[in-house]
């Protein structure tokens, strides 16, 4: 077990602090957002020329999505080292059930 | 072990400041500031970023990750904030319960609170992307953590 990082588990995410200077980070299991497509806005030259209105689809919304972390990048990124115990921990814990429950939870189901 | 005024008592070990690393689920952005202080079971934070050249126009809310703690698994909302734009826009955010992200609008009177699964509606956020020029959002958000 790393004492170089304090590790907190919680329902659906995982904390982790840096004890050395305290930087920190909660991680979630998957990135899940929701492409809602793009609309015009008064800025655009279109809707300045007045062929478009404000809140016209520009493109249109491909609904949710979802991304894998490649948790060597994620955790290089963010405290510029791969630490194995947290990566461990934090891929332990980020079981199927874990994952799914996250998912369910950012669409609001 | 610290006393307060009524008498009641707050560990120290939850009382830290330091760093965070604010992630976007879209858009290219470089982190100039990011800090926070924790308090007891509240945290602040703040950030200043910039957007590198890759960034171009994208349609989803802007998103923010990587919050230092786990929000409060506790109603539906746990914490708000508020920032700037480059070009003289306010910002507004919120954080949802037992998550580690926030969620932005710019302000003008909207609501992030009126589409589906509380966000904003897309043409509140896809000005952050599309705008030409320098980027550089500056914000700070307070939320009850786990």
């Amino acid at each position: 077990m790393s004492t170089k990082y304090e590790i907190t588990k919680h329902s659906l995410t995982v904390d982790v602090r840096r004890v050395s200077d305290n930087h920190a980070c909660a991680f979630h299991p998957k990135n899940v957002w929701e492409d809602m497509g793009a609309h015009y806005h008064e800025e655009d030259d279109e809707v300045k020329s007045g062929a478009k209105k404000v809140g016209d689809v520009k493109v249109a919304a491909k609904g949710w999505q979802e991304e894998a972390y490649d948790w060597d990048a994620e955790l290089k990124r963010v405290f510029g080292e791969v630490d194995s115990d947290v990566k461990t921990a934090i891929t332990s814990y980020f079981t199927s059930d874990v994952t799914a429950k996250w998912i369910a939870q950012q669409k609001g189901e | 072990m610290a006393f307060i005024a009524d008498g009641s008592t707050l560990s120290a070990t939850t009382n830290t400041t330091g760093t965070w690393t604010p992630t976007t689920s879209s858009g290219a952005w470089n982190v100039t500031e990011a800090r926070y202080m924790r308090v007891g079971d509240m945290c602040i934070c703040w950030a200043h970023l910039n957007s590198t050249s890759g960034s171009a126009d994208n349609s989803t809310a802007w998103v923010l990750g990587g919050l230092p703690f786990t929000s409060k698994n506790e109603g539906s909302y746990v914490g708000t904030g508020r920032g700037s734009w480059y070009a003289a826009y306010d910002l507004f955010g919120y954080v949802v319960k037992n998550t580690t992200t926030c969620y932005w609008a710019k302000g003008e009177g909207k609501d992030p609170h009126d589409t589906g699964q509380g966000r904003m509606d897309n043409t509140d956020a896809t000005f952050m992307y599309s705008s030409s020029g320098n980027r550089h959002p500056q914000f700070y958000i307070m939320y009850s953590i786990a």
